[in-house]
């Protein structure tokens, strides 16, 4: 008897501790004097990198400017988990620079300040799209627009000029391109390349954001929106298309690289920079170390259009001022230096690699005073034209890891029924939009 | 705080330097009452930090498992909510299936694996213990180290060194880890790999035990290696064993990093085990209350096999 008491009593007592520690809800926070208001800035990039540098320079010239002290972090690896980690202490950063994508898991949980386009000094500078990237489902806006981008085609132009192929006009051009590189020996070495290097695995949902581009030009949509609300789409006829024509890629015509559903964007990224793959779709950031690997080899190619036209993924990242913050004003004026031509100009970084601003967000800001890449201009006019957010969902990240599971079994399993696959999705694509109260 | 030795323990082995609250004095006055809480300060600084690093947080994650955690709008009772969202839900019992079989063919792969080399490696001999250190570099690697080496280990293409391997006995090459058919095992070879060793060093230990007259007569009676196996080393291993097991079993209820680092659960959720489910609910769909249930339904797992076990080998030990 004395034994089993002695068993619980320490349970009881951790239970009652745990009950109390860290559970309250958020408080108003009082505000510091101007004068001693500083920031910590988090970036979701990997430290000690040309990004992290780049970041340290930026962070730096804002000090230098207003005299407020800014401390930047730059973070990669568990991104996410550590920044829960801050929420569970309430102690958040006062500033998060990450992906436009992740604003509504941010919102959702509380984390993100409102943010009033009127009072922020340079506002009305900015790209009205660029807005819509900091735009959450209920209208209202929960961050401020620091850089934009899309993807495009990387190729190995040497290549496909060695084996007398046109640049592709359509799919099917796209498909035989690739597939010659799988069985023609496109660099002489009669080493197997792929025809493309495609992030399959499903950390943080990298299949489904590699393939979003190919999604939708091939006829796919992952919700629809109707009177009431929106619906899931990902069942109908043209997704099943798109989706099949993806796991094609794979089960198919077999142009992607072998384990591709094991790989993250870096390890794609490897693949073809070490010419094992012939092209790679990815965002312009990635522009400066290709030149400097491939040089003049590789060309960047607007994408062929697929059954109903094309639509590239549109990103970018947000300044997100975050919540509980003592340093409201600081935060503030971060986000004014960064949208600033000045902020703007040290975040392109000219063609160096790292670059934070990709695409500027500023109109007043002419990137080609700083660069001299003329690709650069090349992903300008294809975000321009062919650009699209991922939709405005409350939450967008199920839906995200929901695709990315699917695709992810489609590519690396040849025997499952893309119809069964997608209905399954189109059932739990229903379920978050109901828990997310968005439901039609 | 001064430091005393205490001169009441009873052999020379406990008589440690103690931090000691109570002043020497008032302590000798009391020495009766006292003797109950000598036991206490000495398991005090452990105590504080287990209670500090494990039981607040275990019990924290037991309030959290009945609540819908949001740490900045305040979380709210959701009461069985989270039991029953993961319950209901058909990924939490494929997790649950493909831990058991990861946990059943690992455990049994390197039980069997280290046992069989650590009658090889046995003995006092220089060259023999060269191989038995490199034998055991597997288990000083860091995980991550593991599975990033297994990957490239593991590249599907024919020019792959796993798959050259097979194309010496003229087997057509795998997709290894990036096909559902095959992931599950490419997983437990990696574990058995690294498993072994470490059962060997530890059965070694055991092995030098045994009583070697026991064997000599054992021979005498005619028995074969086999049979000397069986009826000399293996009942003289069991307490070892015994122990080998309960670790095992804990180790694999909660594996994680390999499966994380290599398939992250995938192809189609092929190898999702409970672990890489709950990180995946808890850090990337941040269903945090979600996985603390799932958390806590596996420690209650672990606790109830842990003691299953030690039941078992009492049992088969008297």
């Amino acid at each position: 008897m004395k034994r089993r008491t002695a068993l619980i009593a320490p349970l009881t007592g951790a239970l009652l501790l745990a009950g109390c520690s860290g559970m309250t809800s958020q408080a108003q926070v009082a505000q510091l004097p101007r004068t001693d208001q500083s920031l910590d800035i988090w970036q979701r990039k990997a430290p000690n990198t040309p990004s992290d540098m780049i970041g340290q320079e930026l962070v730096a010239a804002f000090t230098a400017k207003t005299g407020i002290k800014a401390e930047l972090t730059s973070l990669s690896q568990d991104f996410e988990l550590k920044l829960q980690q801050r929420a569970v202490q309430r102690n958040l950063p006062d500033i998060v620079i990450n992906d436009t994508a992740q604003l509504g898991t941010m919102q959702t949980q509380g984390l993100l300040r409102e943010i009033d386009r009127d009072e922020i000094e340079g506002a009305s500078d900015l790209h009205e799209r660029a807005w819509d990237g900091a735009t959450g489902y209920d209208g209202r806006t929960y961050g401020v627009p620091m850089t934009a981008h899309t993807v495009a085609l990387f190729n190995r132009r040497d290549w496909r000029e060695k084996l007398g192929i046109a640049v592709p006009e359509s799919w099917d051009d796209l498909v035989d391109m690739w597939t010659a590189y799988t069985t023609e020996d496109p660099d002489g070495t009669g080493k197997q390349v792929a025809g493309i290097a495609i992030a399959g695995t499903t950390k943080r949902g990298y299949v489904s954001w590699n393939t979003s581009s190919f999604f939708w030009s091939g006829g796919g949509e992952y919700v629809e929106e109707t009177k009431g609300g929106l619906r899931s789409a990902i069942a109908d006829d043209g997704s099943i298309q798109a989706l099949t024509w993806i796991r094609d890629l794979a089960c198919d015509s077999a142009v992607i690289q072998p384990g591709a559903s094991s790989q993250d964007t870096g390890g794609s990224k490897d693949t073809f920079l070490a010419g094992r793959a012939g092209s790679f779709l990815v965002a312009p950031y990635e522009l400066p170390i290709i030149r400097e690997t491939l040089g003049d080899a590789f060309e960047v190619l607007t994408p062929p259009p697929g059954p109903t036209g094309l639509t590239t993924l549109a990103e970018g990242n947000n300044l997100y001022l975050m919540a509980g913050s003592d340093s409201n004003e600081a935060q503030q004026a971060f986000a004014e230096f960064v949208i600033s031509p000045e902020g703007q100009a040290i975040g392109m970084a000219g063609d160096r690699d790292g670059n934070l601003v990709r695409l500027p967000v500023n109109t007043t800001v002419d990137m080609m005073d700083t660069r001299t890449d003329r690709e650069w201009e090349h992903f300008q006019e294809i975000y321009d034209r062919y650009g699209r957010y991922v939709p405005a969902v409350p939450n967008w990240n199920p839906f995200l890891q929901g695709s990315a599971t699917t695709i992810n079994a489609l590519i690396s399993d040849c025997s499952l029924d893309v119809g069964a696959e997608a209905e399954k999705l189109h059932a739990s694509f229903t379920a978050a939009l109901e828990e997310q109260g968005a439901l039609a | 705080m001064s430091t005393v030795l205490d001169d009441r323990a009873p052999t020379g082995a406990a008589r440690t330097e103690v931090d000691a609250p109570v002043p020497p004095r008032r302590r000798r006055r009391s020495a009766r009452s006292g003797r109950w809480i000598t036991p206490w300060l000495f398991l005090a600084p452990a105590l504080i930090l287990f209670v500090y690093f494990k039981f607040i947080p275990m019990g924290q994650a037991v309030v959290m498992s009945f609540l819908d955690v949001r740490p900045y709008l305040g979380n709210t009772a959701v009461g069985w909510d989270n039991y029953r969202t993961l319950l209901t839900d058909g990924e939490f019992f494929r997790a649950a299936g493909h831990t058991v079989v990861i946990a059943v063919a690992q455990i049994s792969g390197a039980m069997v694996l280290g046992f069989a080399l650590a009658l090889l490696l046995e003995g006092q001999a220089r060259r023999i213990w060269f191989v038995r250190s490199a034998a055991f570099l597997p288990v000083v690697v860091p995980t991550a180290v593991i599975a990033e080496v297994w990957r490239i280990i593991y590249h599907p293409t024919s020019d792959g060194l796993a798959n050259s391997i097979l194309g010496l006995f003229l087997i057509e090459p795998s997709a290894w880890i990036n096909s559902p058919d095959t992931s599950m095992l490419s997983v437990i070879l990696v574990g058995i790999w690294r498993d072994a060793p470490y059962n060997m060093i530890i059965i070694i230990a055991g092995l030098v035990g045994v009583d070697r007259s026991l064997y000599e007569s054992a021979s005498l009676d005619g028995a074969g290696i086999i049979g000397r196996i069986r009826h000399v080393t293996l009942p003289a291993l069991r307490p070892v064993l015994a122990i080998l097991f309960t670790l095992a079993a804990i180790r694999a209820m909660r594996i994680f990093t390999e499966v994380f680092l290599l398939t992250n659960g995938g192809p189609n959720g092929s190898t999702e085990v409970l672990m890489t489910l709950i990180y995946r609910l808890g850090f990337e769909q941040i269903e945090l209350g979600v996985a603390a249930a799932g958390s806590v339904i596996l420690l209650l797992a672990t606790i109830v096999l842990t003691l299953a076990v030690r039941l078992v080998s009492r049992r088969i030990q008297s």
